[in-house]
């Protein structure tokens, strides 16, 4: 170690804190996310999608799944549907 | 009407009994009327850190159960006038915590106090979504650290969104942030995330930085809050955040580390 690298500071090499503080700022900003998208409705809408399909094709309330999804940009639905053979 | 306090976090052990029974101590102190409820049924630990675990008589569940009156369960601080600690129950269920029997033993508290400050238990379960229901305001205590942080985040969209205020559409709990267990010296090698980290993150207003202390286990060694050691950094600190609660404007203190002599810093970096 030079005379030199004992004054200067070692921040940049070591600093977890800031490691800490970019997952931590991700973190909070997927959570409030999902937060805010509430899902509150989603077994109301799958009944109702569910009104819809049973109107034209036989199926039973297991053969359907519905989900919510987000990522940074985007909220998907999934609707799926099994068909009986 | 009295104004009730949660001191609320989600991550356990990161300090809301210390901050609860120095916090109500700091306000009594100040001259208001104030009562300190702890919540953490099955787990009580605020009469430890008050100093007052041997004249517990009757509990929270007692009352809320009619097997108390009131002005039984509550006791009178010994060190501070105006101050009354109401203990949790060490034994029943704390599915014994109705929210009615709460709001009752609140409105009763009403007539006689002017803060009612509720110690939260860890958690976001069944006793701390009691504590924290029928709050004016919360503070949230948050330890420069990653799991504290990310469940004091937690904590504040349960406050939004369960609360009784978020359900009646009235205006939102207060919510304060402070920072407990800061370790400047730790911030200025880069180790601990900043009280502005902190801040930015968690995006509601600072009360007051709480600095680690060997004062604080000292205090709870005794049974006397913290608040009332007059040399200590942490009692000071936790003075401040009072003074500013009530309302006055102090700078923070304590979030600067010691200042080192050239010969330490030389040799900081051999340590």
């Amino acid at each position: 170690m030079s005379l030199l690298d004992m004054f200067k500071s070692n921040k940049e090499s070591t600093c977890s804190a800031s490691v800490a503080k970019q997952r931590l700022q991700i973190l909070v900003a997927h959570e409030r996310m999902s937060r805010s998208t509430s899902h509150d409705f989603l077994p109301a809408m799958q009944e109702d999608i569910m009104k819809v399909v049973e109107k034209y094709i036989m199926v039973s309330k297991d053969n359907v799944s519905i989900r919510l999804e987000n990522d940074e940009q985007h909220s998907y639905l999934e609707v799926n549907v099994q068909l009986p053979d | 009407m009295a104004r009730i306090v949660v001191v609320t976090s989600g991550k356990g052990g990161v300090g809301k009994t210390t901050t609860s029974a120095s916090f109500a101590t700091g306000l009594a102190m100040q001259g208001h009327r104030t009562v300190v409820i702890d919540f953490d049924v099955g787990l009580r630990n605020l009469d430890l850190i008050m100093g007052c675990e041997r004249r517990v008589v009757y509990d929270l569940i007692n009352v809320i159960n009619g097997e108390a009156a009131l002005h039984q369960s509550l006791i009178k601080d010994k060190h501070t006038d105006n101050l009354c600690v109401l203990p949790a129950s060490q034994t029943r269920d704390k599915n014994a915590l109705t929210m009615e029997g709460v709001g009752k033993v609140f409105e009763e508290l009403s007539k006689d106090f002017e803060y009612i400050v509720c110690d939260s238990p860890a958690g976001i379960e069944h006793g701390a979504l009691m504590a924290l229901y029928f709050a004016d305001e919360a503070i949230v205590t948050t330890n420069p650290e990653v799991s504290s942080v990310r469940d004091s985040d937690r904590i504040l969209g349960i406050l939004q969104s369960k609360s009784r205020r978020a359900e009646l559409n009235l205006e939102p709990v207060k919510e304060h942030l402070l920072v407990t267990r800061y370790n400047p010296s730790r911030v200025d090698n880069g180790d601990m995330l900043t009280v502005e980290d902190v801040t930015d993150i968690l995006a509601i207003p600072l009360l007051a930085v709480i600095p680690e202390s060997p004062s604080v286990l000292k205090a709870s060694n005794h049974g006397i809050p913290v608040v009332h050691q007059q040399d200590s950094d942490a009692g000071q600190a936790y003075r401040d955040m009072v003074a500013r609660f009530l309302g006055a404007e102090l700078p923070h203190r304590f979030i600067e580390p010691p200042r080192k002599g050239f010969l330490q810093k030389m040799f900081r970096s051999r340590a």
